[in-house]
């Protein structure tokens, strides 16, 4: 009897502690349950903010070291939780759980839509009982809006430039790159670069007769293949996915098709460029570059920071060839305050604070972002506090990215394009074609656009 | 005269039973509340989330059959390019795989020296997680500097782009999924264990040689165990999803968007909840419609010993 009992008892226990493990259990160092509600009874409210984040391990240590000056500030306590993959999934549970965050990034497409079902706050009104930051100090584009309702603030800029090897350029005997966008290489001066700079096994350049494509050891150019970057070039040609933020889609024009099938010619006919497969195989962009596996990429300046960290590498800064204009383009994640929070105007002082360059100095001067308020690229003094000459920011820096962002820049499609995810998600696959040299892009475009055109729905005004 | 002990008293042997069941229930309840709570209980929310616009964060509004009707008129446009790369994978694999689990289970009932070891080995990549297995393959199948390719250069034979290119992809994953099959294996194994051996002696007095064996013995009583196999094959077929996911994300071009890939992008890469539920279920059907049809069909060429 008293061996069933046992058994009895050890088979129930068994089962609360199964049910136990299998509630929340979190994935890295997220919290669980909700979030303990202020008794009245407390004399001093304690604030406690939740505050998700993505980003490298690198990001996490900087942030929370902002995150501890923030609190030493003001003395709002706040908790850091980094979701380093899977944001948006992690998020979504979050908030079926009402287990939201008070404040976070997010991406711009989900923010809109977000904002739509009533999650997210309106920061226009919360900028209307705060002394702090204005609309005027940032950078157009940065307050993402919906009419006049402000969906989220930019936390930081990104632009893009063109990244390369000093010491392959010395070897090929190649003066270094142009770094004012007035003195931009046209697209077939770059070209005449890149093939000089691609290498097969016998050190023979694209240029030579003798060139042996199948063994390449230098290409002379990469870029990763996603809206990112294929927008930094399409403004470049003066066309984008709805030019001007109008209603007419630039998609499928022959502005914005030319711009897809020279890239997709870098790959197949001047062979400069790595295909999409080759590239998979080749390391970080900090260790390709240092490597020589291609002596010039096309990446967003938050490589900097890795370039920075990567002894050895001797590394240039220059302006991207123009095509028809030499407008930047400018993106960035967007920092939303959630509706349910319970201290919506503390969670938006902690968004102003993180993205102001003179609290997270780190994160700007060590090449990670760039700031989003105008101050920060016209006076000098607060240019020099982020942009200092330094392996982060070096010889150049300033033409190539600071300047261009106040002179002649537009924001990213991503922030008013309707079904911009899904229209890439269309786009990008069926590239793939182009990519490999088995159809030119025209052709690809005639057979998605049955597919794209239900989803062309404007921009958000 | 039955001792008294044994017969008890009939309320003692009532009372006795039902605290046997009780304690029965109690144990099982564990898993009987895991079940309900955690998969029946989602179950029944999908089937009714199939007919709503849900979407985590919004106000989910009753849309009837309106998810289902934009899978099957065509107007997602990857629902059917799901369901082809689909079919196609299961009808490569699934006798690809029966086929390599029969002949490594033919070979491992032999008795040579070093049986266990063998048996061993040829499970072992079944239990590697499928994660681990597909980034070593994403390594060996690169066209430039992967294993696959470098031996068949070596050997002066046509190299391929294996996942890279729309052709090629899913015939390559079927081949991949071989690597795995140490489980059907086993159970083949099980199968051929367990045909006596007075039906081989029988043949050898006949007069039969192997080849007489092999069909007219072992597969015929094996056809419970490839019954059980070619169910399970294609269930799992269907719901392939890890390898695609890790290796090719859908690509190239959407040519391994296989079903659960696609189920899963609806779900979590678009949020659109109700549409996933209704993709799954469609799923479920399938399976369903497809285990019914080699279930009716097993009466006529499956052989259970035993029956008249």
């Amino acid at each position: 009897m008293a061996n069933k009992r046992m058994a009895v008892a050890g088979a129930l226990l068994a089962g609360v502690i199964a049910v136990a493990g299998c509630s929340n259990g979190g994935a890295g160092e997220t919290t669980n349950g909700a979030e303990q509600p202020q008794s009245p009874s407390k004399p001093k409210e304690e604030i406690k903010l939740r505050f998700t984040y993505w980003g490298s391990t690198y990001e996490k240590e900087v942030i929370s070291k902002a995150i501890d000056k923030f609190t030493a500030d003001t003395g709002i306590s706040v908790e850091g939780i980094i979701i380093p993959s899977e944001y948006e999934t992690k998020l979504t549970t979050m908030i079926a759980s009402n287990d939201a965050p008070d404040v976070g990034y997010l991406g711009p497409p989900t923010a809109y839509k977000w904002y739509d079902d009533g999650k997210l706050a309106n920061i226009q009104t919360l900028m209307q009982g705060d002394s702090g930051t204005q609309e005027e100090d940032y950078i157009d584009g940065v307050m993402v809006k919906k009419g006049d309702e402000i969906v989220g603030l930019m936390n930081n800029l990104e632009s893009f430039a063109l990244f390369y090897n000093k010491d392959a350029f010395e070897e090929a005997g190649i003066e270094a790159p142009p770094v004012k966008p007035q003195d931009a290489w046209t697209w077939e001066e770059f070209i005449e670069v890149a093939k000089k700079l691609t290498l097969d096994n016998k050190g023979r350049n694209a240029l030579d007769p003798d060139f042996d494509a199948k063994n390449i050891r230098q290409y002379g150019f990469n870029m990763n293949l996603w809206s990112g970057t294929m927008e930094a070039l399409l403004i470049r040609n003066g066309t984008q996915y709805y030019p001007d933020k109008g209603s007419e889609t630039g998609i499928n024009t022959p502005a914005f098709n030319q711009v897809f099938q020279q890239v997709a010619d870098l790959i197949n006919v001047h062979q400069v460029m790595p295909s999409p497969t080759t590239a998979k195989s080749m390391p970080a962009p900090a260790v390709a570059l240092q490597s020589k596996r291609y002596a010039m990429v096309l990446d967003g300046q938050w490589v900097t920071n890795d370039f920075a960290n990567s002894k050895g590498l001797n590394y240039g800064i220059a302006v991207l060839p123009k095509l028809t204009s030499t407008k930047a383009v400018y993106s960035g994640a967007l920092g939303v305050v959630f509706a349910d929070s319970k201290h919506p105007q503390e969670a938006w002082q902690l968004l102003q604070y993180i993205t102001n360059p003179e609290s997270a100095v780190e994160l700007f001067r060590d090449g990670l972002w760039m700031p989003n308020r105008k101050a920060y690229y016209t006076e000098d003094s607060k240019i020099d506090i982020w942009a200092p000459v330094n392996a982060a920011r070096v010889e150049g820096y300033r033409d190539v990215l600071v300047d261009p962002i106040v002179e002649d820049s537009q924001v990213t499609s991503e922030v008013y394009v309707k079904n911009f995810g899904e229209i890439n998600n269309i786009l990008f696959p069926a590239l793939d074609q182009a990519w490999t040299g088995k159809k030119s892009v025209d052709d690809v475009m005639k057979e998605v656009m049955p597919k794209i055109t239900p989803l062309l729905e404007g921009t958000i005004q | 005269m039955i001792p008294k002990q044994q017969s008890g008293t009939v309320p003692g042997v009532k009372r006795r039973i039902r605290k046997e069941t009780l304690y029965g229930y109690g144990m099982a309840s564990p898993a009987i509340l895991g079940f309900l709570i955690f998969t029946m209980g989602p179950l029944i929310a999908s089937l009714y989330l199939s007919f709503t616009d849900y979407s985590i964060t919004n106000d989910y509004s009753f849309v009837g059959l309106d998810n289902f009707r934009r899978l099957f008129t065509g107007e997602d446009s990857f629902f059917y390019k799901s369901l082809f790369v689909t079919f196609y994978y299961v009808i490569l694999a699934v006798p690809f795989s029966l086929l390599a689990a029969f002949a490594m289970a033919m070979l491992l009932k032999n008795k040579v020296r070093g049986r266990s070891v063998f048996r061993a080995v040829f499970y072992l990549p079944s239990i590697v997680p499928v994660v681990a297995t597909s980034t070593i393959f994403i390594w060996l199948l690169n066209p430039d500097i992967g294993l696959f390719n470098q031996i068949l250069s070596f050997l002066h034979l046509p190299t391929s782009l294996w996942i890279y290119d729309e052709a090629t992809v899913v015939p390559t994953m079927a081949f991949m999924n071989i690597w795995s099959v140490g489980g059907t294996m086993l159970i083949f194994l099980a199968g051929l264990e367990s045909i006596p051996d007075h039906y081989y002696e029988a043949v050898d007095i006949d007069g039969g040689g192997m080849w007489h064996k092999l069909t007219a013995v072992t597969l015929p009583m094996l056809t419970p165990t490839i019954f059980f196999n070619l169910v399970m094959g294609v269930i799992n077929g269907f719901q392939s999803f890890s390898e695609a996911y890790i290796m090719t994300e859908g690509g190239p071009n959407n040519a391994s968007l296989f079903y659960v890939v696609y189920l899963y992008r609806e779900a979590f890469t678009n949020q659109r909840m109700g549409s996933a539920s209704a993709i799954a279920w469609v799923l479920f059907a399938i399976i369903l419609v497809l285990s019914l049809i080699i279930f009716r069909s097993s009466k006529s060429w499956v052989y259970y010993e035993g029956e008249k």
